[in-house]
């Protein structure tokens, strides 16, 4: 016959069954009570499908190729993430805010006991269109100095002889572009060249592979000129650079 | 066996490969993977119970510990906080999962497997049904309880080290496993049965 106390022994049960309990409890209740025995009986059952459920995890882990993985899990964690225009113009909205405020309260002084705020004059309107075109001046000034550092990055590539000195020359490159690389984020594709977000992207794997674990051996750098070669990546870069650099000159 | 608890050696090592890690050292955080992957692997097959979701949380948890080596939760250790940022990516994952109305795309990889190990075909077919029906009830589980059931069955973790790794009382580890359990011992036998 079941009791109140069979709770607080199946309790005691799982966490027998579970390594966790010494189940002292368990022994002396269950000559008394059969309900018990059928919960225990059952549990036994779960247990041991739970031990298959193990062997079949253990099974698949002993084959796993840990080593490989190791390389491609630390690759995809450390691969380049692009900080997004916004993020790294974070500072502009407090400053936006900081001059909005001393607006007003020129703004207030200036004005404050006469009836009409005069509106703003073409002067000013032209004044705020300059700024703007300046600022993306200089935003496109920055990707096209990048992209021109990187287009001699890709040609070094092409032409850099099998020597551990040349390799190491590669990477050392590589990374000063890749840290760079975070800052400039998508702007390409942002400036009117949605085809850019892929080229940099690509280029972007370029720099990974070339910066990771240096010196690249022969066969990583192999590697990396076929996909340059195969993807036309040297004259897309330049061709971006071409769009970009005209548009800012045009400014 | 990888648990929370480790040798004090293990975890100098550890702290060395994270500060080495933390200054862009990219052996050092791949070592760092090396030693922390089998037991991250573990959790998200004991979700998942399928190699290709397995490796995805592998890479997700790894990109997250990446990305927040600077903030790790120094009470629970790394690896009870690389637990926890895997255990949290399977519970995403299994979130996102069931909003898409997804079927578990599981079993496959593992049953054949375990298959293929097994020579008699009576035995085979028992023990896959027997699983199946294993599966099914844990997929059922709420996340809490499927959290507990998976660390602490198919990781070894002892209560008190789930209890920190998901933050919460030793006493609600306790009640939570063993609801767990229950549930999945009337699911199996109800299964059975029928």
């Amino acid at each position: 016959m079941r009791n109140g106390n069979c709770e607080d022994v199946r309790r005691d049960m799982v966490m027998w069954l579970a390594g966790e309990g010494d189940g002292a409890s368990v022994t002396s209740h269950l000559e008394t009570c059969p309900e018990c025995v059928a919960y225990l009986k059952q549990l036994k059952t779960l247990m041991g499908d739970i031990d298959s459920r193990r062997e079949e995890i253990d099974l698949v882990m002993e084959e796993m190729d840990w080593d490989g993985m190791a390389r491609r899990v630390t690759r995809y964690a450390m691969r380049p993430q692009p900080v997004p225009a916004k993020a790294r113009r974070s500072w502009r909205l407090p400053l936006a805010a900081a001059l909005f405020g001393l607006g007003l309260v020129t703004g207030y002084l200036v004005f404050h006991d006469r009836n009409v705020a005069p509106a703003a004059g073409p002067g000013d309107i032209q004044l705020a269109n300059s700024i703007r075109l300046v600022e993306t001046a200089m935003d496109r000034r920055e990707i096209v100095d990048f992209l021109g550092r990187g287009r001699l990055l890709l040609t070094e590539l092409m032409h850099a002889t099998d020597s551990d000195a040349d390799r190491r020359v590669l990477a050392e490159a590589a990374t000063r572009l890749l840290r760079d690389f975070r800052y400039l984020g998508q702007n390409p594709a942002n400036d009117g060249i949605p085809e850019a977000r892929g080229v940099m992207e690509r280029f972007s794997w370029v720099l990974t592979e070339l910066s990771y674990d240096p010196p690249p051996d022969r066969e990583r750098v192999d590697t990396v000129r076929r996909l340059v070669e195969k993807e036309r990546l040297l004259l897309k870069v330049r061709l971006i650079e071409r769009e970009l650099e005209g548009s800012a000159r045009e400014v | 066996m990888n648990t929370v608890s480790e040798s004090v050696s293990g975890s100098d090592d550890l702290e060395e490969l994270l500060d080495r890690s933390r200054s862009g050292d990219s052996r050092a955080f791949e070592a760092l993977v090396r030693r922390l992957q089998p037991m991250v692997f573990r959790v998200a097959l004991g979700f998942f119970r399928d190699r290709d979701e397995a490796q995805e949380v592998l890479q997700d948890t790894f990109l997250r510990v990446y990305r927040n080596l600077d903030r790790i939760d120094r009470s629970v250790g790394l690896r009870g906080w690389v637990f926890r940022i895997a255990t949290n990516i399977c519970i995403d994952r299994y979130r996102s999962r069931c909003k898409r109305g997804e079927k578990e795309r599981g079993l496959t990889l593992l049953e054949k497997e375990a298959a293929e190990e097994t020579s008699d075909p009576e035995t085979m077919l028992q023990r896959s049904e027997r699983l199946e029906l294993l599966q099914a009830a844990v997929d059922k589980l709420p996340e809490r309880e499927r959290s507990v059931f998976v660390l602490k069955h198919m990781n070894h973790l002892k209560l008190k080290e789930i209890a920190a790794t998901l933050d919460i009382s030793l006493g609600t580890v306790k009640s939570t496993h063993f609801r767990a359990v229950n549930h999945l011992r009337r699911e199996v036998a109800a299964g059975g049965e029928a």
